[in-house]
Parts: C-alpha cells; structure tokens; sequence
C-alpha cells in the first residue's frame, strides 16, 4: 500500500523493494549489524520529500536518510525493522557560489568530489575541503555528521563551516534557519540568532531531512607547503604536536600511525611496526599569500622540531622536496590522504574505526593506551590524531581494516568497546555514534543531556518516524 | 631487474628510490652485473642491501658485508635535499665508510649508484 503511494510520489523507477538492493542497503563497512529495510526510495526534490514524510506520517512508517553510506559508522542501518531508505543522491545541485561572502549552497547529494571540480572550473580562487573519505562522500552529510577535513587543524570540524540550512522537519514543514531565513542570495552566516543549526547538527537524521546546506568556502591559497614529521614515542609525537599546532600556523595536521604511511609506499597487509622504526609520522601543511610567508611558517616548525631533537636526535622533520624523492608518485597520495587513503583502507570488505573528540591533555594517553588494545586484538596499527580548531582539540581513532567474517567481526567488536572504554575512561566523546557506542557514553553523562534531547526529538518528531533508534534515544 | 620487496620504512624507501634509478637500461645492465653487499646503519636501524642480480633489501645486518656505511636520517635527508653532499658528510664524520680500502671498486659503484639516486 505505502509503496504504491511512494511510486505515486516519485516515479515508479525510484523505489525499489528488490532484494539485492535492500541487501545492499541494510549494512555498511562496519562491523555494526545489518538490517534490511521494506524498500528504498529516491526522491528529486524538496516537494516530494515532503510528501514522503506526510505518508510515514500517516502510515507511522519509519524512515531513515541515506545520501552515500560512507560514514564509518552504520549510521545508515535501519536500527527498526519496516523501515524505508529515503536515498537523497538524485538531489545534487550546487545551487549558488556566493564569491563574495564565500559560501556554497548546495543539496545533499553534491559529493566532495563534486565541489572541487566545480570550484576548481566555476571559482578557482575558492576552495572547499575533503573528509577521511572517498570523494564521492556527500558533504552536507559530513558536515551534519561534524567530520573533519584537511582544513579542521584551522578551522574545526566541518559542522562549524555551515552558515544555514533547509529542512523538512519530520512532520513535513519545511523550515530555514540561518541568515537564510531573509531571503534568497543571503546564507552568509549563523548569528546573531538562536542557533538553531544545532537541531540537526549531531542528530544523525532524526530530527528532519536537511535539503539545503549553505557551507562556507575558503580563498584558495597561491602557496602551499607539506613537510612530514617523523617521531618516537606518545607523549613526545604529542608534546611536538601541541608545540607546532598552538603556532596556529597550521592548516592541517595528520598524525599517524607509520605503518598507515608503509601502506601508501605498498607494504603488503599485514603491515607491522618494526623495532626502530618511528612509531608516527605526520603531515602537515602550511599556506600562505606569498612563498615568503610559507617559508617563515616552516622555519617555525623548523624551530620547534631542533628543541624536539635536542631530546630525542632521532626526531626528524622532512621537506616535500625529500619525501617526495624518496617516496615517489606515492608522496601525491601522502598528500591526498585522507581521501585517496581509502584505495589502501578499503583493501578488505570491512573498514571500522572508534572515532573521537578529544581534550589536548589526553592526547600522548591516548595513543599509547589505544595502541596496547589494538596490538592485543592483533590488529595493524593505524592510529590517527588530528589537532583541531586552531588546538582546542584532537579528533582521535583507531581503523581497523578486517576481512568481514564472522570471527573477525567479533575480533573486531572487542577491540572496539574495549578502545570506547579507554577514550571515555579519557573525556574523550564518541563523534559519529554508533547506538552500541551512545549506549556506553549514556551510562556516563549528564542524564539531564539525554532527557533535554529526547525532548526536542518528541517536539519534532512526534511519532518518532525519523531514524528511530539512533543514539540510543 | 627485481628490487626484492620489503616490509621496514628504511628499506621500503631505498627500494622505491632504487627502481627509479634503474629506470634506466643502461644502468640496469650496469648493476645487474655486480655482487656487493652492503650494510646501511642508520640511527634508526640497520638495512643489509645485496647487489646479486638484482637487488635485495632486508632489515637487520648479514655477515661479513663488503661495505657499510654508518650514518643518521637526518643525514640521509640532507644528502637527498641537496643540503650536503656525500663527500662533505664523510669529512664531518656524519657518514663513515668502512671497507672502503678493502673493496675500493666496490665503494665506488655504490657511492656512484646510490648518490645519484638518492639526490634524485
């Protein structure tokens, strides 16, 4: 019955009940349990959303929005049986570049491969940014999902860069908010208003279908800069890093595990951390106006690096001009990560990782205990850290690459609780929650945080159509 | 020719670097033809890289190496980055050759092999 009045809404080619589809719809890379939804549907626009929405109203039929699936997370599993896949990625329009308050607003299919080819052709002084993901992530996801990117060492997590968006609140009202809300040609920003970007930011699709995201883009530097940094031990890798990263000259900074970077050069799976090898290495890049600022800023890392070594002689920076004679075509993937690292993170089906905000004291803590775990599962080492917004934080996790059999999946299961545990036991906060992960962070927080969203999630969503399930809600 | 694969950082990077270098046939025939062992002992840890028709790198020493050349990463960087010279390395003592007097012909291919290739 539901399905005939989805076909009505969108064409009968854009629903799907096929099992091959809702097969490949009810799991995702990670270990997190499948769940196949009735059917998948496909809508093109703001209108038919909202005429998919007033039908599960009706019918109290659950829905769950999906764009690519990309998000390490199974946040895209159905968490209820009889639910419907509404797939946004019909919807990929990027409707206007504002050049002058710098801004994109874009629909939620638009990928991050998208952007950057159309900035890169429409406004090459423009640029936006790229995930811990393929290309073909969505970015009004990523950036509801508040990732990170190669500008979040600057500039924070991606949910900070949105200046507005549009929505179909579950009930089917379709609402703005940000600067937006005056008018067309006018997301330049959040505030000063109530900051109401916050009802969907974090919420995993249950509080509405975002159908407009206004993000903010940044000016495409002339100069850019890499250097990598080669070091021994946690707390040392740690210390150098909050040195350089409260510089605040950084656009990015990746620290990783070495043997992330032996997988870009093509050592074979499963890649060990070797006796005497450096246990991370991090990229970093710098830009300026003038190659004469890019320079001044690397001789500042330069700095920092000698006072490092004068510990530790081992402690090495490397220029590009080295790293990329010595690494060969594989140093553009070094830069390219972290999306073009998904060509070695993808090496088998499964592809898993306890993400996590963390605070700066926790950081050298953190990558040593996380490592003892993962050496004890007998997993590759792959940490990575990243400062974030300047050095207010670290985004924090642990990938795992595993075949996805049963054993491996169980393997993989208690290394992950085992590695949440550890980071929570550190303040550090689960970001992209899974429900098994946001039933272990709300053992632990303040109940009051839980009873004020479970309110909000009832004033929007009354019958509780909307991803149900998520966070544990 | 082979450049035997590795699984350590050092070696990974030598045999990057040395299958670029022997891109070129000339030198390929060139080296193909030479027996020489060597250890490479950096502060990191030391690689063993045996030239026998082809080129093998392993992590760790072998026995009674033709040549050894000690020296730092950071060394090793400065030479790749123009910074110093192999020559210059070796008259500050940052980069110490033994076996030199014993297989001269030997030392000189490799500085010939591995200089060029390192300085891209």
């Amino acid at each position: 019955m539901i399905i005939k009045k989805l076909c009505k809404v969108v064409g009968d080619q854009y629903v799907s009940e096929s099992t091959g589809e809702r097969y490949i719809y009810s799991q995702d890379m990670t270990e997190n349990e499948p769940c196949q939804p009735i059917a998948i549907v496909m809508p093109e626009s703001v209108e038919e959303i909202q005429a998919i929405l007033k039908i599960a109203n009706e019918t109290k039929t659950r829905i769950v929005p999906f764009i690519t699936g990309q998000n390490v997370g199974g946040l895209t599993i159905p968490q209820v049986e009889e639910s419907i896949i509404i797939d946004l990625k019909r919807m990929d329009k990027i409707l206007q570049v504002d050049e002058e308050a710098m801004y994109a607003l874009v629909e939620p299919g638009v990928t991050f491969g998208h952007m950057r080819r159309y900035l890169d052709a429409h406004h090459p002084e423009l640029r936006y940014t790229y995930p811990l993901a393929p290309p073909y992530t969505s970015v009004v996801a990523n950036a509801l999902l508040q990732g990170l990117c190669d500008l979040s060492t600057r500039h924070g997590a991606m949910a900070d860069f949105v200046n507005g968006l549009e929505a179909v609140l579950p009930t089917g009202e379709l609402v703005r908010v940000g600067s937006g809300i005056l008018g067309e040609d006018n997301w330049f920003g959040r505030y000063p208003l109530p900051d109401l970007v916050g009802l969907f930011s974090g919420w995993q699709g249950m509080s509405g279908i975002v159908t407009k995201m206004a993000l903010q883009l940044f000016p495409k530097p002339p100069h850019i800069e890499h250097a990598a940094l080669f070091t021994f031990g946690e707390e040392p890798t740690t210390e150098i890093l909050k040195r350089i990263a409260r510089k605040q000259i950084l656009d990015d900074a990746d620290c990783m595990s070495l043997s992330l970077v032996k997988m870009l050069l093509g050592v074979d799976y499963p890649v060990e951390a070797l006796d005497g090898e450096p246990d991370y290495a991090t990229l970093i890049a710098v830009s300026g106006n003038t190659e004469r600022e890019v320079l001044e800023k690397l001789s500042v890392v330069e700095d920092e690096m000698e006072r490092a070594k004068s510990k530790e002689p081992r402690q090495l920076l490397v220029t590009w001009d080295a790293i990329s004679k010595l690494m060969g075509e594989q140093a553009r993937s070094w830069i390219d990560f972290p999306s073009d690292a998904f060509k070695i993170l993808t090496e088998f089906d499964g592809l898993t990782w306890v993400g996590t905000y963390i605070h700066p004291k926790a950081w050298g803590k953190a990558l040593a205990g996380g490592r003892k775990i993962v050496e004890r599962y007998e997993f590759e080492l792959m940490a990575f850290l990243k400062p974030m917004n300047g050095m207010h934080f670290a985004e924090f996790k642990f990938i795992i690459r595993f075949p996805k059999d049963i054993e491996n999946i169980e393997r993989v299961k208690r290394c992950n609780s085992e590695l949440l545990d550890f980071a929570l036991d550190n303040g550090a906060i689960p970001y992209k929650t899974p429900v098994w992960a946001a039933k272990k962070l709300q053992e632990r927080i303040d109940p009051q945080f839980i009873a004020l969203l479970r309110r909000i999630k009832r004033s929007l969503d009354p019958n509780n159509i909307m991803n149900p399930g998520r966070w544990n809600l | 020719m082979i450049v035997n694969p590795t699984d350590d950082f050092i070696g990974t990077l030598l045999a990057e670097v040395f299958r670029r270098e022997l891109e070129s046939e000339k030198k390929k025939e060139e080296v193909s033809k030479w027996k020489i062992s060597m250890i490479l002992d950096t502060d990191y840890y030391p690689v063993s890289i045996e030239f026998n028709n082809g080129i093998s790198i392993i992590k760790g020493v072998i026995k009674d190496p033709d040549i050894t050349m000690t020296t730092s990463m950071q060394t090793i960087i400065d030479i790749t980055r123009g910074k110093t010279s192999a020559l210059r390395a070796i008259r500050k003592g940052e980069l110490r050759v033994k076996g030199l007097f014993r297989h001269p012909r030997s030392a000189f291919r490799l500085y010939r092999f591995m200089i060029p290739a390192l300085e891209g």
